[in-house]
């Protein structure tokens, strides 16, 4: 067992965990954010992703006691009193989602990607976003909706 | 009144699915479902939340 604390969301954790836990894991099951989704728990598929210090990772293959003292920011921590971030907003407005379950690793991703890069072009967007899979394969207007965000943020 | 048919319409659903509170299967708690189904009997969903 190993002892953890995080800020996760801007609120300080502190938890009691097996020294195997992964971030995705601690996040679900132990915070009950389940807006970090496991899609493949192999790290393919980018349902997990999450920032930590500010870069984007996936949080399935991601050892919980390796970031001890980390900053963490999930999907839950984006909406800011009720004001969704311009990522979230540019999705919604431009159909960039369609079952939801990508979204969160797609947007994190995504805002990371703006973080690096102020405009990027459509194939830098897909380069970035090769680790994200989209199964009701939206890719277009996830495209568009990252466009969209460059002119907002 | 303006027609539906053919106009973009909100999805009511995006606003959720893009603030993480998208309800999955794999976010349901099995374990601790069925033991507040052991305590109380079987309930509608939204008693579980």
């Amino acid at each position: 067992m190993t002892k953890v604390t995080l800020e996760v969301n801007g609120k300080k954790v502190s938890k009691e965990v097996p020294d195997h836990t992964l971030l995705s894991v601690f996040l679900r099951d132990n915070l009950n954010l389940t807006g970090t989704h496991i899609g493949c728990d192999t790290s393919q598929c980018g349902a997990c992703v999450v920032h930590v210090d500010g870069k984007s990772i996936k949080s399935c293959s991601t050892l919980v006691a390796d970031i001890d003292g980390s900053k963490v920011i999930t999907i839950e921590g984006l909406a800011k009193d009720g004001k969704l971030h311009p990522m979230q907003e540019a999705f919604k407005k431009t159909h960039g989602l369609q079952c939801g379950f990508c979204t969160p690793g797609m947007v994190m991703s995504a805002i990371d990607l703006l973080k690096i890069k102020k405009n990027p072009s459509d194939q830098e967007i897909r380069e970035w976003l090769e680790g994200n899979i989209c199964r009701c394969t939206g890719y277009q207007n996830i495209v568009a909706a990252v466009k969209e965000a460059a002119t907002k943020m | 009144m303006a027609s539906l048919v053919g106009s973009r319409v909100e999805r009511k659903e995006d606003a959720r699915f893009l603030t993480g509170k998208g309800r999955y299967t794999a976010d349901i708690n099995i374990a601790k479902r069925d033991l507040l189904i052991r305590e109380n009997g079987y309930k509608s969903p939204s008693f579980f939340e």
